[in-house]
């Protein structure tokens, strides 16, 4: 069997990425409960923490965050499932009637932000509020919508010039792609390690 | 708690600015947010100034005008009175004072005498009303009804006036709002809440002592509350101006006159009728340790951020709700708060709370050093500035402890760290706990009255006494020395000038009550400052208000107390302890 393809190594990647933030938060929630438990005096049920825990991190912020995690989801399907490159098998053009459509790639994203992109965006925000963001988290944060479109704008490139290829547009598509997600997930994993300094 | 932070003239204006700073994302082209701005706790505040041009030249423009919907927005404090106002002319041609004056060039004295015309001349009063609709005061009334009362819970319980809704109307109209769905969603905080939640429960007053403006509104303001209603908790957050001349040179001795006029006045207002606690801090403290102004207003916003934090620990979630925290703040050994509150009726004078803060990275963990970074070490009365007191004071002579700590630590252990280093009982020890950030940990102990007890303490360089004792006898010199500035001000009438020189130089006035006021601080008396002085009325009877005063000459105390100095002192000297 040939070894994987490169692309593929970089999506493991990526989903390590995304696994550590996951990590972070289950790591965060173990060590504030049993610092709470220890020191309350009280049982603290799961919700009573969840209560006293949150909060708000402003409205502007908010929008931001959950635009951002939704531009996420449909850079990453964009530069995965653009062209056949990747998952032969799998991909925009093979649905030819969206493909062929004047609407089809706007009618791609909307379906992606419309199904697991609603999912995340109700979630993640909602798990944010449970950690403290900084004033320059949050001015950081402004940069992932910008690397979102600059990488969807790569991979919608590589789908207009396809079958061409050129791989600088998709490693762009890629860095600022994984760029984004850091910073997406920095709230969680720098609250994380906030905590384990302890 | 979730104040209405009032900033009142310069430096309460310049003191305020952190507090309001939006935590929020600035996305320049859409304020999704609106007016609902996201500080700290969730504070609102307002900038009330006298001076037009002290608003109009603020390099950064960050107030806006409050008229016209601004957040957060400056409010002039004679905006509702007009240049040809007739109540206007009618005091100046009696009195000589002008309601419109800009700025009050750091004389405490001018407004005090201002307001007490108001309650007293009822030919004055019959025309305030009559012009300001319904209005008893031009100022204070516009200040609190069009100001502040709008962003508390008092504005939605009770009838709003029509003024203030226009206020509230231009308010909406600034920033588009989107769907009421979608607004939801983005602030799942809406969803279970009304408009109350998010207006405020009380106010804290932030004034330098030691200007004119913010000294002399306080107590107007608090009377304009309280006759709305009663109970509503006041606080005030003073900062005691600094040694040396200021900026405009105005001398230290005419600086501190104000200071202590302002402390005497709130100090002696009755329970139920003024602020329910004031927070005092030193100008001079801070400035040893920071180099400007915005350095040391960053300081007591980070000060008191303990207090504001809206993360309360699970399990101690309610305690410090406004109310409560009132009740507690004028506590007697009252067992439930219906005797609390029936102990408040009782004519007490408001009490002194000295903040002390502290902060360490929270890997630290350690409690003792917490507690002793904001309280000192143990019989360290005189290391002004090096440790957390923010104003001059012994910890010992704290009647209670107020402790608003900010990491994960246990309820008996704080109390027991406090304990140690206070003396006081664990009954007189309250804990706030909240969640705060992992990045560190802090604490602000608010501690009640400490002082008093104790014969000679003025001496002793850091005591609460020994700074009173300075700006008090400073004070007095300048009366002494200034008679003619003090008298002629600007364009005191004769009537004016004859009662300022009754309240200033006639046996039983403000002179006689500061020397009064020198011997009770020499020899411990609590509190130092007995008799509610006016400059137009009556003042209070000799009688009355010391029934109030609680003496604690008590001869056995004090033995117990300088024997145990003096042990301290030795053993100290000896190397025993440390
Ligand atoms: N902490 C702090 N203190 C200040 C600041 N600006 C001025 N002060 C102090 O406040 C004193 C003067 O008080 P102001 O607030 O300027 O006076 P005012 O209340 O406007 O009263 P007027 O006399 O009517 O102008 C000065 O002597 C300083 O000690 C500031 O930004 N921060
Ligand atoms: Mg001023």
């Amino acid at each position: 069997m040939s070894p994987p393809r490169y692309e593929i190594l970089l999506l493991i990647a990526m989903l390590i990425v995304l696994i550590l933030g996951i990590i972070s938060h289950v790591g965060y929630w173990i060590r504030i409960n049993s610092h709470i438990s220890k020191t309350a005096g009280i049982d603290v049920g799961k919700q009573d923490l969840r209560k006293a825990l949150h909060m708000h991190h402003g409205s502007n912020f908010n929008t931001i965050y959950i635009t951002s995690w939704s531009l996420l989801l449909v850079a990453f399907i964009y530069l995965y499932f653009m062209t056949p490159q990747i998952f032969s098998g799998l991909n925009y053009f093979s649905i030819p009637n969206i493909a062929s459509g004047s609407f089809g790639l706007a009618a791609l994203g909307a379906a992606v932000i419309l199904i697991p992109g609603s999912l995340a965006a109700l979630f993640i925000p909602r798990a944010c509020s449970y950690y403290t963001v900084t004033r320059r988290m949050k001015r950081m944060s402004l940069l992932a919508p910008v690397l979102l479109i600059i990488s969807i704008f790569c991979s919608i490139n590589l789908g207009s010039i396809y079958p061409t290829i050129d791989s600088l547009y998709w490693n762009l598509g890629f860095v600022t792609l994984i760029l984004a997600l850091v910073i997406l997930l920095a709230p969680f994993i720098m609250g994380f390690a906030e905590e384990m300094r302890m | 708690m979730k104040p209405c932070i009032v900033g009142i003239g310069g430096a309460g204006g310049s003191m305020l600015k952190p507090f309001l700073q939006n935590l929020d994302l600035n996305l320049m082209i859409h304020d999704f947010a609106g007016n609902d701005r996201l500080t700290y706790g969730d504070v609102k505040g307002i900038w009330l100034e006298s001076q037009t041009a002290d608003v109009e030249k603020q390099k950064d423009h960050y107030y806006g005008n409050s008229i016209k919907g601004q957040y957060p927005g400056y409010l002039i404090c004679h905006g509702g009175v007009n240049e040809d106002s007739s109540t206007n002319t009618f005091l100046k041609n009696k009195y000589g004072f002008d309601l419109k004056a800009q700025g009050y060039d750091r004389r405490a004295e001018y407004l005090k005498g201002l307001f007490e015309i108001f309650e007293l001349d009822e030919n004055l009063k019959r025309l305030c009303s009559h012009e300001f609709g319904g209005y008893d005061n031009a100022l204070s009334d516009y200040m609190w009804k069009i100001g502040i009362r709008p962003l508390t819970i008092i504005s939605t319980g009770g009838s709003t006036s029509v003024k203030d809704e226009t206020v509230s109307s231009a308010k909406s109209k600034r920033s588009k709002p989107l769907p009421e769905l979608l607004r939801c969603f983005l602030k799942p905080r809406n969803l279970n809440s009304d408009q109350n939640t998010k207006r405020c429960d009380c106010i804290l007053f932030l004034a330098s002592l030691g200007g004119g403006t913010g000294t002399g509104f306080i107590n107007p303001i608090s009377s304009a509350v309280r006759l709305d209603e009663p109970i509503f908790p006041i606080f005030a957050l003073g900062m005691l101006t600094e040694k040396g001349e200021d900026s405009p040179q105005t001398s230290e001795g005419q600086r501190d006159l104000a200071a202590v006029i302002a402390l005497y006045d709130l100090l002696t207002k009755e329970s139920g009728k003024g602020i329910d606690g004031l927070i005092l801090m030193d100008g001079q403290i801070l400035k040893e340790r920071f180099e400007n102004y915005s350095a040391m207003d960053g300081m007591i916003y980070e000060a008191m951020k303990p207090l504001l934090d809206i993360r309360n620990y699970p399990g101690d979630e309610q305690q410090d709700e406004a109310q409560a925290f009132r009740r507690v703040l004028w506590d007697r050994d009252a067992k439930n708060p219906m005797e609390q509150e029936d102990a408040i009726q009782k004519r007490l004078f408001p009490p002194v709370l000295i903040p002390c803060y502290y902060t360490q990275p929270d890997w630290n963990g350690d409690l003792k050093s917490l507690v002793e970074g904001a309280l000192g070490k143990k019989g360290h009365v005189s290391s002004l500035g090096l440790d957390g007191r923010l104003f001059p004071c012994d910890p010992e002579k704290a009647e209670r402890a107020l402790v608003f700590i900010r990491g994960f630590f246990e309820l008996t252990e704080i109390k027991k760290a406090v304990m140690d280093r206070t003396g006081l009982s664990e009954g007189k020890i309250k804990v706030y706990r909240k969640l705060g950030d992992s990045r560190s940990e802090d604490v602000l102990i608010l501690l009640r009255n400490p002082y008093g007890g104790e014969i000679g303490a003025h001496k002793d360089k850091g005591t609460l006494e020994w700074r009173f004792h300075d700006i008090i006898a400073e004070s007095i010199e300048y009366i002494e020395k200034n008679e003619m500035n003090i008298l002629s001000y600007h364009s005191y009438k004769p009537l004016t000038k004859e009662y300022m020189w009754k309240y200033f130089y006639q046996s039983g006035g403000i002179k006689d009550q500061l020397y009064k006021s020198l011997k009770y601080l020499e020899s411990g008396r609590k509190p130092f400052f007995c008799r509610e002085l006016r400059i137009f009325g009556e003042s209070a009877k000799l009688s009355q208000a010391e029934e109030q005063i609680m003496v604690s000459t008590n001869l056995e105390e004090q033995i117990t107390c300088i024997s145990r100095r003096e042990a301290e002192r030795l053993l100290m000297e000896k190397g025993i302890i440390h």
